[in-house]
C-alpha cells in the first residue's frame, strides 16, 4: 500500500526551452516560473505575509529564511499557534500564519556557507537551538578573528573551513547527526522542503562531499513530514573556472532521484561587464537544466541568491528563482543610509532614492509604477521606514509581474518576448543568456 | 532462489551512524520499498540477505509495518512472506479536530483477498517526522455494517453517560 504522492509536478505548457508547471506539494500548489523571496528579519517577514494574504500574487507564493534567523524571523508565530487567543476584531492572533503554512510555500535555508562568509558569523552562535558542529565552528571563527591579524586569518579561515568539511566527511556519527538536527530544526520551523548541511564548493573535493552529503541526507529524510531536496551552493569562481567539478554536478544531477534539486550561486552578478566566461559558463549551465526538464518533466529546479539573473533563470532553467526582498544579495552591512534604492521594473535594475527623487519630478513626485501599493506615494515627504517597507513589497510584486509575463509568453508560444524585455532593459547583456533557438 | 528488486541502500557503516529515529525510518522506507518492487512477496531472510540490515531488525521493522496495516504477511510452510498492502484505488485525509499533528488517512486498497476500506492514524512527533500509529481495515462489503454497529455502539455509550 502507497501514501497518496506529496509531490506531484505537471508540466502545463511548453514554449522551446522554456515552459510552466504545477507543484502540488501536500496541500500547496506553486504555478511555475515563481518566486520565492529570502525574508531576513521579522518586519519583512510580516512585510511578506500581508502581502500573500491581501493581493495573493500567484506566482510569488513562497519564503526562504535562513536558519540562523528562523527564530527570529518565525520563532514569535510559532509560539504564537501553540495558545489560542483572539484580538480585537475576534479574529485568531496567527490566522494569516497558520493560513500561510498550510497554503504557501516555506523553504528553510541552512545557509552553511555562512560558516565561510564573514557576515553572519555572529548570528550562528546566536541561537542556541542550532546544531553544536555548526555553532564551535562559528565560535572558533570568532576567537580567531580577534586574535590574529587579517591576512593570518583569512588563511586560517580557509584552512579550517576545509578541515572542518574533510572531517565531517570522515566522521560518519558526527555528520549524520549533524544531518538529523538540521532537518529536524528546518521541520521544526515548517520547511516543506529538506535542505542539507552542505559545504560551500571551492574545490573538486568539496564537490564530492557535497554529493556524499546530499546522499546521505537523502536516507536520513526518509518518512518526514518535508519533500527532500539536493542542495549545492557554487562559489561564482567554481561556475566559471572549475569545469570537472560542474561535470561532475551535473553528472549527479541527471539522477533522477530526488526530484527537487537547490542550487546557490554564491555572489553571481553577470551584469558587471567583463565577466566573459562566468557569462558562458552560466548560460550553458542553464541549457543543461532546460534539457534535463525536457527528459524528465517531473523535476524541479529552484535556485537562490539570484539576484539580476533572476529573470533568464526564471526563463531557461529554473521553475522557481529567489533573491532578497530587496533584490541585493550581496552581504553589505544593514541599513546604509536611510533611504533604500528602488527597483525599476522597466530597466530592471536598482535606482537610488536620490535618482528616483529627480525622475519622480516630472510625475507630481509619485512613483513610475501601477502597483497599488506604489501609487499613492510621495517620493518628497515619505519617512523612510515606510519607503522601505514599500519598496520591498514593491520589489516582491514586480518579480511577481515578470513571472507572470513569462507564463503568458510560454502560454502565447512567444518566449522571445523575454529577450525583448532584457534587450530594453539596463542589463541587456544578460540576454545572451537565453537561447535564441 | 528468488531474485528480488532492492531500491539503492546506503553503505551499512552510513546506515549504522544515524542516530536511532533517522535510522529507523530509513530501514523502514527501504522494507517498504522493497516490498512495493516485489508484488509477489518477500521473506525477512530475502531482505536480510539484499540489504546490509539484521534479520532481527528487518523482522521488528517488518512486525511494525504489519502491526500498523501498512504490510500483510502470509505463511508459506515454514516461512512467512510479506506484501505491501495493497493497491491504493482511493485516498483522503482527514484532520483530527482536536490534535492539529494527527491525521487520519482513508484508503480504499485492493489486494489478491479483495477490497479493503483502511483507516490509517498518522502523527506528527515533536521533530515533524510523520509517524504511523495504527489502523484498521474493513472488508468493503462490509463497510456499511460496519458503520452501523459503530453508530449503535456510540449511541449506546452515550445513552450510558
Amino acid at each position: 500500500m502507497s501514501s497518496p504522492p506529496r509531490l506531484d509536478v505537471t508540466e502545463l505548457q511548453r514554449d522551446r526551452y522554456a515552459r510552466t508547471a504545477r507543484m502540488r506539494l501536500a496541500n500547496r500548489q506553486v504555478m511555475t516560473p515563481n518566486f520565492f523571496t529570502l525574508v531576513k528579519n521579522p518586519d519583512e517577514f510580516q512585510s511578506f505575509l500581508d502581502l500573500t494574504t491581501q493581493k495573493q500574487p500567484l506566482h510569488a507564493t513562497g519564503c526562504v529564511v535562513r536558519l540562523f534567523d528562523a527564530q527570529r524571523v518565525l520563532g514569535e508565530h510559532l509560539m504564537n499557534m501553540t495558545q489560542i487567543r483572539l484580538d480585537a476584531l475576534s479574529k485568531y492572533v496567527e490566522e494569516s500564519f497558520h493560513t500561510f503554512l498550510e497554503k504557501k510555500t516555506l523553504i528553510i535555508d541552512p545557509g552553511t556557507e555562512y560558516l565561510f562568509y564573514e557576515s553572519c558569523v555572529p548570528r550562528w552562535t546566536s541561537d542556541k537551538a542550532l546544531p553544536l558542529p555548526l555553532m564551535n565552528h562559528a565560535r572558533r571563527c570568532q576567537t580567531k578573528k580577534k586574535n590574529l591579524n587579517p591576512s593570518e586569518y583569512s588563511k586560517w579561515k580557509e584552512a579550517y573551513h576545509t578541515l572542518f568539511w574533510n572531517e565531517m566527511s570522515k566522521d560518519a556519527t558526527s555528520r549524520n547527526r549533524m544531518i538529523g538536527e538540521v532537518f529536524d530544526l528546518e521541520l521544526h520551523y515548517r520547511s516543506a522542503i529538506l535542505l542539507p548541511p552542505v559545504p560551500l564548493v571551492r574545490s573538486h573535493r568539496q564537490m564530492k562531499i557535497s554529493i556524499q552529503i546530499n546522499e546521505v541526507a537523502q536516507g536520513i529524510s526518509a518518512r518526514r513530514n518535508a519533500e527532500y531536496a539536493n542542495y549545492f551552493i557554487i562559489p561564482q569562481h567554481t561556475l566559471g573556472y572549475d569545469e570537472e567539478s560542474m561535470d561532475e554536478l551535473l553528472k549527479y544531477l541527471r539522477n533522477p532521484q530526488p526530484r527537487i534539486t537547490v542550487l546557490k550561486f554564491k555572489y553571481l552578478d553577470l551584469t558587471t561587464p567583463g565577466r566573459v566566461s562566468l557569462l558562458v559558463a552560466y548560460r550553458d549551465f542553464l541549457q543543461q537544466l532546460s534539457f534535463l526538464k525536457e527528459t524528465h518533466k517531473d523535476r524541479i529546479f529552484i535556485v537562490l541568491e539570484n539576484g539580476y539573473q533572476v529573470f533568464p533563470s526564471a526563463t531557461v532553467g529554473f521553475d522557481i528563482t529567489s533573491t532578497s526582498m530587496t533584490g541585493y544579495d550581496g552581504d553589505s552591512q544593514y541599513g546604509q543610509g536611510e533611504y533604500g534604492a528602488w527597483f525599476d521594473p522597466e530597466q530592471m535594475v536598482h535606482v537610488s532614492f536620490k535618482d528616483l527623487k529627480k525622475i519622480c519630478k516630472n510625475n507630481h513626485n509619485r512613483l513610475p509604477c501601477a502597483h497599488d501599493t506604489c501609487e499613492n506615494i510621495n517620493v518628497a515627504t515619505i519617512d523612510p521606514d515606510p519607503w522601505n517597507r514599500v519598496r520591498r513589497v514593491h520589489y516582491v510584486r514586480t518579480m511577481n509581474d515578470y513571472m507572470t509575463m513569462i507564463a503568458k509568453a510560454i502560454r502565447d508560444k512567444k518566449i522571445e518576448l523575454a529577450i525583448d524585455k532584457l534587450v530594453n532593459s539596463d542589463v541587456n547583456r544578460l540576454k545572451k543568456l537565453i537561447p535564441r533557438r | 532462489m528468488v531474485t528480488i528488486q532492492v531500491p539503492k541502500v546506503l553503505p551499512f557503516k552510513e546506515v549504522i551512524t544515524m542516530r536511532p529515529q533517522d535510522r529507523q525510518h530509513y530501514i523502514e522506507k527501504i522494507i517498504l520499498d522493497i516490498l512495493e518492487m516485489n508484488p509477489r512477496g518477500v521473506t525477512i531472510t530475502d531482505i536480510a540477505r539484499k540489504t546490509s540490515f539484521y534479520r532481527d531488525t528487518v523482522a521488528k521493522h517488518l512486525e511494525r509495518l504489519v502491526a500498523t496495516r501498512e504490510a500483510y504477511s502470509i505463511m508459506r510452510g515454514n516461512a512467512a512472506v510479506y506484501y505491501k498492502n495493497g493497491q491504493v484505488v482511493h485516498a483522503t485525509d482527514v484532520k483530527d479536530a482536536t490534535s492539529q499533528d494527527r491525521t487520519y488517512t482513508f484508503f480504499k486498497l485492493q489486494n489478491d483477498d479483495g477490497k479493503f476500506i483502511y483507516i490509517q492514524e498518522k502523527e506528527l512527533d515533536e521533530f515533524r517526522a510523520l509517524t504511523v500509529k495504527g489502523g484498521i481495515m474493513i472488508d468493503a462489503r462490509y463497510v456499511m455494517q460496519f458503520i452501523k454497529e459503530l453508530q449503535n455502539f456510540v449511541m449506546g455509550v452515550k445513552t450510558d453517560e
